[in-house]
């Protein structure tokens, strides 16, 4: 009969994955080579530099915290629940621990060794999932992602842009592998093989059979069966093939093929039409293109943007940038990756653009000026190509002057944002371009308007202000920016009334579920029985995180994530709100730039119908915190009048 | 089958060799773990009411390897109606058991040796197993035995006549009590309370 805890141990295992990628069966037989370990409170179940266990951990219940050791100080990066696996990277890494690993409250855990685990990596939705976790983790922050991370629950996730996490990303892209590979029979012989493959400077053959690939042979296997003299140069080339070789789809990620090598201590791998050794061989993969293929991309990309010589180049660079985030977000990696990465080559993009279009214009400007960004761009949270919302101000300069100067950045303003169209971010309806003589100002006009706009607030300057305060320099000079920025925060300084209006500007839209925890649908229009994700759930958190930052006068934060994170210092009795905030924005914005990529639009409106069950309650999830966070801006701002 | 169990009834001086290497374990040096074990059994009634199924499990104060466990359905036919809802074995099933009650009592003494055991209301479980000895004109048992009940109440300061059940303590240590009234199932229980008995008492 079957052991009952194993059993009780492969149904826990069977609901939480990689596992959920076993079988019934093979749980179970897991589940019999299992140690349970009890932690009580705070005991330690390993140090950061440890030598890695013989096990890894699988969180049965309980809570288990992970540090970190960062000069000198333990820095908590992340707390574990029910079903999350712990210290299982060092085994691929072949490393001591990274980190420690502490009981938080009462722990039980499974220690899974990692010979019995081993058997299973074949399994590619295990391979998927690890490398998947890894790649998230490696560095520990941004795992924002409930599914399926190895940690969890991130309580710190600060968005250090570092190449190394790029590098990470790159992981998943697809391989560039040598097409059309030398093929030769079996029956070939040793001494013709190796003369053709000097003459052709490959490593490496594939032995086919009818076309389809039966062995493999590398310069290796040469120098190990040939060279020595156990084989002869005039014996047939099946002697010394190494066979049966694995092949993999062409569609297989660099992660994957990298695991496989690593898995069955390999250099090579053959790629066939269906991935399976029945199918004719398409190409060879060998570690050195991996090799290749990670020194590639975000950073090639990069490079390309910095040597465009004209407004096409540009453009090309970022539908392929569109490309490489449409599969970074079907392989869910971090949201809060793929939006640093996008910004840094969005910013180049912008600043290239400007560099291009001067020099375009018949004269150097001028005088001093800036470009700035508004919107989401502005805040740096977009990951599809929208409408393109930016403004331009200059020096005050003299009055005689200030004609021939403000046609010249009008000019420029024009080509700015034809450029931008020509890259692929569309013309703003609403005009909100560098090129509307009325969004390009001197500083004095600039603080004029905003003047205008705070003392005597109307429904549309009040609306106008929250896509304008999160201006964000582009090019050009930062100083006009600083005092521009100053200038409006003077203008703002307790300004309890103006807050009240750009409060009850947020509330413009209801909490997105309906009394029925119904979603709330447009009931005409073009997008009638459509959810509109933007404004019912994205720009309620946009807005709401705006004013609150503002009436705290947290500055230098324009983004909305880093405004709550501010706000969560500033107001702790809100922390946990404000958290969970976070959190729906990364979700939302992930679910957003899903759908745009699978749409080929904006991803603002999502039609219910196609949602699958999943996703609606992940949405719905999502949606929590908005209701708690419109209360507390009608209590705070006294609304309640307003509404 | 009968003529066996007559055998080891009369011829005293004769015992089995599982029982001497048993009694031997208790001159060797002490065990480096704990069993945790209970007994699934057709009543309460010690003398009338016979094993179904007996679970154990190996554990230290932190440690417990699931592979290191015996879980032993016995052959019965005597069938109780009304216990059957409380343990879920039906009597098919002990019918169908193939193993014989000396050999399951013979096989939880060659896993436990000397180890202390852990079980909740563990005089119970005992007194069943030194009945089924007694039958096979053995001696009793000889371990030292932990009752899970009788720590918890001593250490909360609780009334000694006040009954704590296995389900009470799960709910206090937040354990999550599925695989209830399978020997080994609730032998696992008892052994995870153990563990947190004790480290209450290291803090």
């Amino acid at each position: 009969m079957k052991n009952s805890i194993a059993q009780r141990i492969a149904d826990f295992l069977k609901e939480h994955p990689p596992f959920d990628g076993l079988t019934r069966e093979e749980c179970y037989e897991l589940a019999t080579q299992i140690e349970v370990v009890y932690l009580a409170k705070q005991k330690c179940l390993f140090l950061q530099d440890d030598q890695t266990h013989q096990s890894f951990y699988v969180v049965h219940q309980g809570l288990m915290d992970l540090h970190v050791k960062k000069d000198d100080n333990d820095q908590l990066i992340d707390v574990c629940d029910d079903g999350d696996v712990i210290g299982l990277r060092p085994f691929f890494a072949g490393q001591n621990y990274a980190m420690s690993a502490t009981a938080k409250t009462d722990t039980l855990l499974y220690a899974i060794p990692f010979e019995a685990f081993n058997n299973y990596l074949k399994h590619s939705n295990i391979a998927n999932f690890l490398m998947k976790s890894f790649a998230s983790n490696q560095r520990q922050p941004n795992a924002q992602d409930r599914k399926g991370v190895l940690l969890s629950h991130n309580l710190i996730a600060d968005q250090n842009d570092t190449s190394q996490e790029r590098s990470q990303m790159d992981f998943f892209q697809k391989i560039d592998h040598t097409p059309d590979p030398f093929c030769v029979i079996d029956s070939a012989i040793i001494r013709e093989v190796a003369e053709y493959m000097t003459e052709l400077n490959i490593s490496s053959v594939i032995i086919v059979d009818n076309e389809l690939p039966i062995g493999i042979v590398t310069d290796k296997d040469l120098r190990k069966h040939v060279v020595t003299g156990k084989t002869k140069v005039h014996q047939p080339i099946k002697d010394i093939m190494s066979s049966p070789v694995l092949c993999i789809k062409r569609s297989t990620s660099v992660a994957q093929a990298q695991l496989m090598m690593l898995q069955y201590h390999i250099g090579h791998l053959c790629i066939t039409a269906d991935g399976t050794n029945k199918s004719r061989v398409i190409g060879i993969l060998s570690e050195h293109d991996i090799v290749t293929a990670q020194a590639n991309n975000p950073a090639a990309l990069q490079k390309a943007i910095k040597r465009a010589g004209n407004i096409e180049e540009l453009s090309q660079v970022r539908s392929h940038l569109g490309q490489m985030l449409e599969s970074y977000l079907s392989q869910d990696l971090p949201i809060t990756h793929c939006l640093s990465l996008t910004n840094a080559l969005h910013d180049s993009i912008y600043k290239v653009c400007a560099d291009l279009c001067l020099r375009g214009m018949s004269s150097p400007p001028p005088c001093n000026f800036a470009w700035l960004n508004l919107g989401s761009q502005a805040r740096n949270e977009q990951l599809l190509l929208t409408d393109q919302d930016h403004a331009l101000v200059y020096e005050d300069v003299a009055d005689y002057e200030h004609k021939k100067v403000k046609t010249y950045f009008l000019e420029l303003g024009k080509r700015l944002s034809d450029a931008l169209a020509r890259i692929g971010f569309e013309h703003c309806p609403a005009n909100m371009m560098a090129s509307n003589p009325a969004y390009c100002l001197s500083l004095n006009e600039w603080k004029e308007k905003f003047r205008q706009w705070i003392k005597s607030p109307t429904e549309k300057s009040v609306m106008l202000c929250s896509i304008f305060f999160d201006f964000q320099l582009i090019y050009g000079d930062k100083k006009l920016h600083e005092e521009l920025s100053r200038s409006v925060f003077d203008l703002l300084n307790g300004d309890q009334t103006f807050f009240a209006y750009l409060a009850s500007d947020a509330l413009k839209n209801p909490p997105p579920l309906s009394f029925f925890k119904q979603f709330v649908v447009e009931d005409d229009g073009e997008h009638k029985d459509e959810f509109d994700l933007k404004a019912r759930a994205i720009m309620p958190l946009v807005d709401a995180a705006r004013v609150l930052a503002l009436s705290n006068n947290i500055a230098g934060a324009n983004q909305t994530v880093a405004r709550f994170k501010q706000l969560v210092i500033k107001e702790p009795q809100n922390a946990e709100l404000y958290k969970s905030c976070v959190k729906s924005f990364y979700d939302l914005l992930r679910f957003r730039s899903k759908s745009g990529f699978a749409q080929n639009d904006t991803g603002r409106f999502v039609e219910l119908d196609t949602l699958s069950k999943r996703d609606k309650s992940e949405l719905k999830y999502a949606f929590k915190p908005i209701k708690s966070l419109q209360t507390n801006l009608k209590t705070r701002f006294r609304l309640t009048y307003f509404q | 089958m009968i003529m066996a169990w007559f055998n080891f009834k009369t011829s005293t001086k004769d015992k089995p060799r599982f029982w001497e290497e048993y009694l031997l374990s208790f001159k060797s040096s002490a065990s480096p773990y704990f069993v945790a074990f209970d007994c699934e059994t057709t009543g309460l009634d010690i003398r009338k009411d016979r094993l179904l199924s007996i679970g154990a499990v190996r554990f230290t104060a932190e440690r417990i390897q699931v592979h290191q466990s015996i879980e032993l359905m016995v052959h019965q036919t005597k069938v109780n109606h009304d216990t059957i809802a409380i343990h879920g074995i039906l009597p098919s099933t002990t019918q169908e058991a193939e193993l014989s009650e000396n050999d399951a009592v013979k096989q939880l003494l060659e896993f436990i040796g000397n180890s202390p055991l852990v079980g909740h209301h563990i005089r119970f479980d005992v007194a069943i197993i030194d009945q089924a000895l007694k039958r096979m004109g053995l001696g009793k048992l000889k371990n030292k035995t932990y009752d899970t009940n009788l720590l918890f109440k001593q250490q909360q300061h609780y009334p000694v006549e006040q009954n704590i059940s296995l389900d009470d303590l799960c709910a206090h240590f937040q354990l999550k009590a599925e695989n209830r009234h399978t020997a080994l199932g609730d032998a696992y229980l008892t052994a995870l309370i153990h563990q947190r008995l004790t480290m209450i008492h290291e803090r």
